[in-house]
């Protein structure tokens, strides 16, 4: 699928680069337990720019949900912690670090669906049942602007057009039970680009979705970002969503990122490799059917007893190379190109396959 | 057609149809068709892979096959020692006497599909000690030997599914279904819930056993990528109906109803933008309601080829001259676009 990547932005004057639009620095995130605290992120830095899909992908636990709660202050604490870093939202006049702010004040409210919105998997899990859809996107529009409630729901109708439902002065007074999957990610859209937010955070929005219905929400996601100029984070599993609509990609393992290039060369020469098993074991269409698949050794371990190394120790084929007690840190491989491993240092080079 | 001595269970015209019941008299409003009129053989040692979207139907297929649910109409023919026996009326009784141990199945979620209170070791040995097929200490034997079988430790049998993670689960669960020594087992969406890099396991630990123990499936999944890589042949459903069935590298890769065209060109595929295809059919619109298809092709509404004809006469499921079968009125004229054979190649590492 071609699709022309249209970067609308608005740009600072910075010699035509687009607006930083968020950038996280180095964030600790752990949970207390029973059993001691879980570590759910290590030592995560990434920026988003106007105009960008950035992808994160990961298996689950790998911490690419709870780095999306951060960014809003939502990881539930306690049981939650952010042990360190900064979150820094760039907004026209300002910067805010988000990690400073108190769970329920006034200023992270003010970003709350306003500079930084969230869908989530199950639009059903996020709507209420009891309110129609027209009443949950005023809510939201009163919330954040002076309008009264005829204006909002004009604006309402207006929106839920802009996403494709079709007969949208109906579907405002409808209830969420009485729409489809796709109907309701559609009004999960809706309300979290009602304030026009600067970054939409999408945390696996096509995965309850069938295949069909999931290729129409892609698309939508796309139009609208390009449209809007919108910065989009993209939380995922599946490799195949991140290939067809993020620009770039950061692959986490265990808490960390292990790799982070452009969506063109993660693709075409993944180096990490959790990455290169990770695309290995999916399966290909060009493979004879009924033949076994590449698959890596043994399962993501627990976040209680990380390994002091390379976080991907236990299950690379390469360990025995390189020394498993140290920890790698990012290598910059090709311009743009991150990855973290010890195959990619001069020392090691010649262990590389 | 196959020899009708390799058929290890068919159906024909098999129907599954619910009522939908409201108000305090519990009257019948409706009747949701979730299968309907359905025409498939399998043969002995194949996988038969069945995909579609939610609502299609194929869940209640595979458990109308094993009669779990009872169907509406039609009948299942069943091979049990060599004679093909007709399961469509046979009581529930009869059935666990002389077909269930020959049939067993595998679900998505074994988190949900194993007893949470049951030791390992129990919910393996449960089918053979109803069955009584071993006890004492051929039982644990046994159980170890299953274990070990698919890829776990014999020691693993005194611990409870919680402890596991996800792929051990269904690990745990494929052992059980493998219990009774059965021949044909129904896996439904078996890897859907798991992650990647497990994923790939099961499917692997899936045809091993497939090899080892000359086992058949009827695999049934939403992912075509999947489903591809494991079967033999695939049926693809569309509202309670097969639309399209043949070998497998053959629907993928010169499909000939356009649903199964639409199904594969929404696949978002893992690979460099460069490597893309260039024609996405992003299909309009939700699959309608089982209770009210609609009137001609059941595809019509959101079929990009459409004529009038579509909406007025039901397609037949007949032979095209790509050698499979489709229910469309054009599926010898139409030129669809499919996966696997030009270009279009996932995962370059």
């Amino acid at each position: 699928m071609e699709h022309s990547r249209v970067h609308n932005t608005n740009n600072n004057g910075r010699g035509g680069q687009p607006r930083l639009v968020l950038e996280v620095e180095d964030l600790y995130v752990s949970f207390g337990g029973y059993r001691g605290r879980t570590r759910a992120v290590n030592g995560v830095s990434f920026q988003i720019h106007q105009g960008e899909i950035l992808g994160i992908v990961g298996e689950s636990g790998c911490g690419k949900s709870v780095t999306a709660l951060s960014l809003l202050k939502l990881v539930p604490m306690p049981p939650g912690r952010i042990d360190g870093g900064t979150i820094s939202l760039h907004t026209d006049d300002t910067t805010v670090d988000v990690t400073a702010l108190a769970q329920d004040s006034r200023e992270i409210r003010a970003i709350r669906g306003r500079q930084i919105s969230m869908i989530f998997q199950e639009p059903m899990r996020s709507l209420h049942p009891m309110f129609s859809i027209g009443d949950q996107i005023v809510e939201i529009l009163l919330q954040h602007f002076a309008m009264n409630r005829r204006q909002a729901l004009d604006k309402a109708v207006a929106l839920l057009e802009r996403v494709g439902l079709p007969e949208p002065a109906r579907v405002v007074h409808e209830f969420p039970h009485q729409l489809s999957g796709g109907m309701r990610q559609r009004v999960m859209i809706a309300i979290a680009l009602a304030c026009e937010p600067q970054l939409l955070v999408a945390d696996e929005p096509t995965t309850a979705l069938d295949v069909t219905i999931q290729a129409q929400i892609l698309e939508l996601l796309q139009a609208l970002q390009a449209e809007m100029g919108l910065a989009v984070m993209l939380i995922t599993h599946d490799m195949g969503v991140v290939a067809e609509i993020a620009d770039r990609v950061i692959v986490m393992y265990l808490g960390e990122i292990v790799e982070t290039a452009s969506v063109d060369q993660l693709f075409t020469n993944p180096q990490h490799p959790y990455t290169q098993g990770l695309l290995r074991s999916i399966p290909n269409w060009t493979d004879q059917p009924k033949t076994p698949l590449h698959s890596l050794a043994g399962a993501v371990p627990e976040l209680l007893d990380l390994p002091a190394g390379c976080v991907f120790v236990e299950r690379c084929p390469f360990a025995d190379k390189v020394p498993g007690l140290r920890k790698p840190s990012l290598i910059e491989t090709e311009p743009g190109h991150f990855v973290k491993c010890w195959l990619y240092t001069e020392e090691f080079v010649h262990a590389r396959p | 057609m196959p020899d009708p001595d390799d058929i290890l269970l068919a159906t024909e015209d098999l129907r599954t149809h619910f009522a939908v019941r409201r108000g305090l008299l519990r009257r019948q409003v409706a009747t949701v068709r979730a299968v309907d009129g359905i025409d498939l053989s399998i043969k002995g040692g194949e996988t038969l892979g069945l995909v579609g979207e939610s609502g299609c139907g194929k869940s209640t297929l595979g458990r109308t096959i094993t009669r779990l649910e009872h169907p509406t109409g039609g009948s299942v023919g069943f091979r049990v020692d060599n004679q093909m026996l007709d399961i469509t009326n046979l009581s529930q009784n009869h059935l666990r006497r002389h077909v269930r141990r020959h049939m067993n199945m595998i679900f998505q979620d074994p988190l949900s599909s194993l007893n949470a209170r049951m030791s390992v070791k129990s919910v393996i040995a449960e089918p053979l000690v109803l069955h009584r097929a071993a006890r004492g200490k051929e039982l644990e034997d046994r159980v170890a030997q299953l274990l070990t079988t698919v890829g776990l430790q014999p020691h693993h049998m005194q611990r409870f599914p919680h402890a596991f993670s996800g792929g051990q689960r269904q690990r745990i669960a494929i052992a059980r279904a493998l219990a009774l020594q059965p021949r044909f087992i129904v896996c439904d969406e078996p890897v859907s819930a798991l992650d990647a890099s497990v994923r790939a396991q099961i499917l692997n630990l899936l045809m091993q056993l497939q090899q080892q123990f000359g086992l058949t499936y009827l695999f049934i999944s939403h992912d075509l990528a999947v489903v591809r890589h494991v079967s033999d042949r695939i049926a693809v459903m569309y509202l309670g109906q097969i639309v399209e069935r043949g070998p497998t590298v053959a629907i993928c890769q010169t499909p000939q109803h356009p649903y199964t065209e639409a199904l594969l060109s929404a696949i978002p595929m893992p690979v460099a933008r460069h490597e893309r295809r260039s024609k996405r059919i992003v299909l309009t619109g939700d699959v309608p309601n089982p209770a009210s298809p609609p009137p001609g092709c059941r595809f019509a509404p959101r079929c990009p080829y459409r004529q009038q004809i579509c909406d007025e006469e039901i397609p037949e499921l007949k032979p095209t001259r790509q050698g499979h079968t489709a229910a469309c009125h054009f599926a010898d004229e139409l030129e669809l676009v499919g996966i696997g054979k030009t270009g279009a190649q996932p995962t370059t590492a």
